[in-house]
């Protein structure tokens, strides 16, 4: 009895804590590199962000870009904020850590650009504090969405196209992947066309190599076996095919390296 | 019978109580080095700062002449950083490096010659970034230290930690001045 109450004392403490573990989450990336919190910003960002954002991952640096606004800061330092961010949304890729976050408060009229200590050394905190400079006139009239593009097309077109290009396009896991499963899938219909050939011979009562014979069994005598086949296939190809797809949130942004480079300014 | 019982029970305490010995230390050794790590990055932020301002101070004197004070101060906190002999005069030296840093970049806001300098604008956005960087260094380390210190004061580990030599470690107080990241704001 006692024994029994302890029990389940026991397992209702586990589970609460794994309740707690799972509740307690960072803020995640949004999967358009963009969060407009104080709303200032229209579609033409996000869409520019984001083409821009796939243009760049397919090269061997990998940059990568986030944007923030923030109604207001409540108290707190826009340095203070924008690593926060930096480092919840992991912008840039596992490997490289090239990833920039630029973050606007609106009410305190401040702008920063937070870079990861790779990406700093062709971006440094001194040329960051330039470049903030274009959005001033913009911001000042209310043209948010316009300063905003302004920005990241020229430090695109300055540092980060030039930077990434003349660089072997990488071959990164997701490639990789898709190689491995088109060659299985093509594995597959040898197999099957083989197992087809097995089957015709049989059926005509000519003498059938055994290998033939099994590859038929597999793909023809049984019903089960062989929807199992073309239900495999199926998810290949779809799996495969997402690789061509644009990169879809979480799985892309695993970059790190943010300790407090880059450079605030304001309008 | 009951000897031989008694006897397997202390071998089975001593096994149970040296598993426990060994991944208490594994768990608090990768803890200070983790705490090794982050305080060498402070030390990698300050000496990048250490080196910015040679060239700061040479292209902001111009401007700043009337300025002495702040100079003379500057570089009397880096021949004392060149020349401390231990951790501690070394902290010292930087806080107040700090403090001197803290006022040019406060200062030079009252001297419009100097903002339409690019290159000194971009030295001042430099050493901004160098203090934005320390700061955070000195925070991530705090959080290392406290992570740390909890571990070597909690059970069980609280009964190995002094026998294996894990010391509590401090943390880094840094001087009121150093506390805020000065703003540059390059053009009017």
């Amino acid at each position: 009895m006692f024994k029994k109450r302890f029990l389940n004392i026991f397992l209702a403490v586990f589970f609460a804590c794994f309740t707690i573990v799972g509740t307690v989450h960072a803020n995640s990336a949004p999967v358009s590199g963009v969060l407009d919190t104080a709303n200032i910003l229209d579609t033409s960002v996000e869409d520019y962000v984001y083409s821009l954002n796939n243009q760049l991952k397919n090269t061997d640096k990998q940059i990568q870009v986030g944007v923030l606004t923030l109604q207001s800061l409540n108290g707190r330092s826009i340095e203070e904020v924008a690593l926060q961010y930096a480092r919840e949304w992991k912008i840039g890729f596992k490997d490289t850590n090239y990833g920039v976050l630029y973050v606007v408060a609106l009410q305190e009229k401040k702008t920063r650009l937070e870079v990861s200590d790779n990406l700093s050394t062709i971006l440094t905190d001194g040329e960051a504090n330039r470049y903030l400079s274009i959005v001033k006139e913009y911001y000042k009239a209310n043209r948010y969405s316009e300063g905003t593009i302004a920005l990241i097309k020229k430090l695109a077109e300055d540092k980060f196209i030039p930077f990434s290009e003349g660089k072997s396009v990488k071959i990164n896991d997701d490639t990789i992947e898709s190689i491995v499963y088109s060659s299985i899938l093509f594995l597959l219909l040898v197999l099957f066309v083989l197992g087809f050939i097995g089957k015709q011979s049989l059926r005509n009562g000519r003498k059938t190599n055994p290998l033939l014979v099994l590859l038929a069994s597999i793909f023809f005598d049984s019903s089960n076996s062989s929807k199992r086949y073309q239900n495999r296939r199926t998810g290949t190809y779809y799996s495969g095919d997402s690789n061509n797809d644009s990169y879809s949130g979480g799985s892309s942004w695993g970059g790190g390296g943010f300790s407090g480079g880059g450079s605030s300014s304001g309008w | 019978m009951k000897n031989k019982k008694v006897f397997l029970g202390i071998i089975g305490a001593i096994v149970l109580i040296v598993v426990m010995m060994f991944t208490s230390y594994n768990g608090l050794n990768s803890a200070r080095l983790e705490v090794d790590n982050a305080y060498s990055k402070i030390d990698v932020q300050l000496q990048r700062r250490y080196d910015l301002i040679p060239n700061l101070v040479n292209i902001t004197k111009g401007y700043m002449a009337h300025e002495k004070e702040i100079f003379t101060s500057i570089a009397e906190a880096r021949a004392k950083i060149a020349s401390a002999k231990n951790t501690n005069e070394k902290i010292e030296a930087n806080t107040q490096l700090d403090t001197a840093l803290s006022r040019l970049l406060v200062i030079q806001e009252n001297y419009p010659q100097l903002k339409s300098d690019t290159q000194a604008q971009q030295l001042m956005a430099e050493l901004a970034g160098s203090e934005n960087r320390i700061q955070v260094a000195r925070t991530d380390y705090n959080a290392v230290v406290t992570r740390y210190n909890k571990k070597i004061t909690s059970l069980p580990t609280a009964f190995f930690a002094g026998m294996l030599g894990f010391e509590k470690a401090n943390l880094y107080r840094s001087s009121e001045a150093s506390k805020t990241v000065p703003n540059v704001n390059i053009q009017p």
